[in-house]
């Protein structure tokens, strides 16, 4: 078995028992080590040295992008012919796509207890789309009258209209209706440019 | 209290340095719904997506004036959050019921242009959407799970494409809870929108923003951090068909491959949802306990 010889310096320092100026180790060493401008940021023939040959210290760095194939389409790395074909056929895809249908809104609390008693009586959990549309029209049809009343109740007077322009001011609701009261809907509206509706 | 979310996006077509309105997407109106006067409605943010750069204006006379309001600069081909970023802490402005925002951008003058407003109610009359804050997710959330799906936009600057989100994959434990913590998209668009029964079929948004993946992967829990209040939504996957996922985009269309991010949550923790009790009553057996570390 070969012993391992330790030794104390490597070949070339200057503090090696056999230290030669003129030998090529020497001359290494010394290019590797000695910095006759000051000191570095990176030892000589680091990958990141700004005098270390091909080094990659000049290429653009951004996001998605690899540095080294930035042809390449950012975050996806496909190829130029890649990226056209997959154009074409998402524009195909696109124009073929349908718009996402208008749908009414709902209280989610009613329609979810709408929604487990069809379940229930069913005896299982995934509804159809035509059981939901069932459940949906329902719904619907329950709260007709009653959301043409809510409707009626939301929309805002011109008095509340007056009081909601005053409290967007910086006042609170009951000072806002003290100043409706004294200065009067219709003007308070009309001077800050808002048609009652 | 009926909370609710909704997204409302439009589109300008070829508004080049003119500022023109946004045509609001199909069933949508940039009029803030109407609501007990006394109850609070916020923009809790605004974003828009230009091929070219432009400008997003964002006025009424019931907020800050009606001569330049909430104006900022678009940069191209970035859906970056202009107004309310949730980024750590923020501000969000105040909005007031049935008012008439005008919403306008420039931008290119040969292509749409699409911006969105996020607008949250506290109370809206009808909706009882279901929401949680993060308090509540940190008790009650169980496993994180990913639900993927493709959504292929339409050209036309409305919202389109809309898929259910189990349609690619369909892992969702029968009669759970899951909380949507935010979405990624591989593909830049203006708005990512899930909607379904358990937000009383507004639709909740994201922008589609591939290069801020940490941030749209994190949206509700930051909406709900940066604001204080329970902005996370929650549906029942008994719902899982009639909740679903599309996108609005500019002209150009295209495929997103979406990721939308999901935390199971403790059975009948959050009011309002499915009770499951058709087959698998209290939950299918998930655990009774859960929760983040200590």
């Amino acid at each position: 078995m070969a012993t391992h010889v330790e030794q104390d310096f490597p070949a070339g320092h200057p503090a090696r028992h056999d230290y030669d100026p003129e030998s090529p180790e020497a001359i290494e060493w010394a290019r590797t080590h000695v910095a006759p401008l000051g000191e570095r940021d990176f030892a000589i023939d680091h990958p990141k040295a700004a005098d270390t040959p091909g080094n990659l210290n000049h290429l653009p760095v951004t996001m998605g992008v690899d540095p080294l194939n930035p042809h390449r389409e950012p975050h996806t790395g496909r190829s130029q012919k890649q990226v056209d074909g997959l154009r074409r056929l998402s524009e195909t895809a696109s124009t073929a796509a349908k718009e996402s249908p208008v749908l009414q809104p709902i209280d989610a609390g009613i329609v979810n207890r709408m929604l487990d008693k069809k379940r229930t009586d069913l005896g299982r959990d995934l509804l159809t789309e035509a059981e939901y549309a069932d459940t949906l029209r329902d719904y619907h049809a329950q709260r007709s009258a009653g959301v043409a009343d809510a409707e009626r109740e939301l929309k805002l007077t011109v008095r509340e209209q007056a009081i909601s322009y005053v409290m967007s001011r910086g006042y609170d609701v009951d000072v806002a209706a003290i100043i409706v009261t004294r200065e009067g809907a219709e003007k308070i509206l009309k001077s800050a440019g808002i048609e009652p509706t | 209290m009926g909370r609710a979310i909704e997204a409302v996006a439009g589109f300008a077509t070829n508004p080049g340095a003119t500022f023109t309105p946004l045509t609001a997407s199909t069933g949508q109106s940039f009029t803030v719904r109407g609501t007990d006067i006394t109850k609070g409605t916020w923009l809790l943010a605004a974003w828009a997506f230009n091929a070219t750069a432009g400008e997003l204006r964002i006025r009424s006379p019931r907020l800050h004036d009606f001569f330049s309001g909430i104006r900022n600069r678009v940069t191209s081909a970035g859906t970056m959050v202009l107004t309310g970023s949730p980024e750590g802490d923020s501000y969000t402005q105040r909005l007031y019921a049935q008012d008439n925002l005008t919403v306008e951008l420039t931008g290119g003058g040969a292509e749409l242009d699409t911006a969105t407003l996020l607008i949250a109610y506290e109370d809206l009359g009808g909706i009882a959407g279901r929401f949680i804050d993060n308090p509540t997710l940190a008790k009650i959330g169980l496993n994180e799970t990913t639900a993927e799906v493709t959504v292929t936009a339409v050209t036309t600057g409305n919202f389109g494409g809309a898929v259910a989100i189990n349609s690619s994959i369909d892992n969702l434990i029968a009669n759970t809870d899951y909380a949507i913590l935010g979405a990624m998209t591989d593909t830049r668009g203006d708005t990512i929108g899930v909607t379904g029964v358990d937000f009383g079929n507004l639709r909740v948004g994201i922008p589609a923003e591939p290069s801020l993946r940490w941030l749209g992967n994190n949206w509700f829990v930051k909406l709900a951090d940066a604001f204080g209040a329970p902005y996370i939504p929650v549906f029942n996957s008994a719902n899982k068909t009639q909740t679903t996922v599309d996108v609005q985009t500019n002209g150009a269309g295209g495929t997103y491959i979406i990721n939308l991010r999901l935390v199971q949550l403790l059975p009948g923790q959050v009011p309002g949802g499915a009770t499951g009790a058709a087959v698998q009553a209290g939950g299918g057996g998930a655990p009774t306990s859960a929760g983040q570390p200590h």
